[in-house]
């Protein structure tokens, strides 16, 4: 039986970030999304890190754009999720629901 | 072609090491897409920074994967290392003492060659190919050859002497 393996949190928000890019999500436009989202700056290596796990673990796929000047030519890898991968990202969203019931609520400061 | 011209350009040395540390899963697209953001006003330090994350994640990359057995494997080179070292020292000052046998220059000679043999077959990059797999293991083995045979002249050597047949004494 094959281990099901858990998604990290960078994991998650990068495959969150790719579904959200509807197949034209690249390297670039992953990190901006995240640093705009989450406040996080969030470095192109490690966001090709999880990119190349997802990969691996069959959640997102990858097809390579046309080389452009203003990147030296050097092609985008443009990402899209597969069906596996939109079930992993319901089900850890459901999970965080789920587990989430007993978090308390914000305190607000009185006026 | 002229815009390619007027591209900013990132430090060489970053570029070239991104090239070459960066994990070989969407290199071009990595360095294209540092490209684009440094294009787009990002600072050399910023440049610098990814380059030192691209590295360490090369690193943390190439652990994870050989895993335990490249732990244990660093373990028992840096074990193996410090009893070569020792051995070496010890036979050297021996044989600086007072007295010295005949033998003890072949087990420095010995003790020497072992630990260029486990030395070298620790060192050999395991993914070589098969030839150069064996040769790592043929090293191996006949560093594993010359501890024992070390050990047998010394141990040897300490009963002759317990036994009454001294050295020769150096002038």
């Amino acid at each position: 039986m094959r281990r099901r393996e858990y998604l990290g949190q960078l994991e998650l928000m990068v495959l969150l970030s790719v579904i959200g890019g509807a197949g034209k999500s690249y390297g670039v436009s992953v990190s901006r999304d995240i640093g705009k989202q989450s406040g996080r700056d969030v470095a192109l290596p490690s966001v090709y890190a999880a990119l190349e796990r997802l990969e691996r673990k069959g959640l997102v796929s990858s097809t390579l754009g046309e080389p452009t000047a203003e990147r030296g030519g050097k092609a985008r890898t443009h990402y899209k999720p597969t069906a596996a991968g939109l079930k992993e990202a319901r089900e850890a969203r459901d999970t965080v629901i789920r587990l989430s019931q007993g978090l308390p609520p914000w305190q607000r400061k009185p006026i | 072609m002229a815009a390619k011209a007027d591209m900013k350009k990132p430090p060489r040395l970053a570029a070239w090491l991104v090239a070459h540390l960066a994990t070989r899963y969407a290199r071009d697209s990595l360095l294209g897409d540092l490209l684009e953001e440094y294009g787009q006003g990002r600072s050399s330090l910023w440049y610098w920074k990814q380059v030192a994350i691209a590295t360490g994640l090369k690193v943390c990359n190439a652990l994870r994967i050989t895993g335990q057995r490249s732990v244990a494997r660093s373990l028992l080179g840096g074990m193996a290392a410090a009893f070569w070292i020792t051995a070496i020292i010890a036979l050297l000052r021996q044989s600086n003492g007072a007295s010295t046998c005949s033998s003890h220059s072949s087990q420095i000679l010995l003790a020497c060659l072992g630990a260029v043999c486990f030395t070298t077959s620790m060192l050999w990059r395991r993914e070589e190919g098969i030839r150069r797999r064996g040769l790592r293991r043929g090293l191996l083995l006949v560093s594993v050859t010359v501890a024992l045979s070390t050990a047998t002249l010394t141990w040897a050597g300490t009963t002759t002497r317990a036994l009454g047949a001294p050295c020769r004494a150096i002038r």
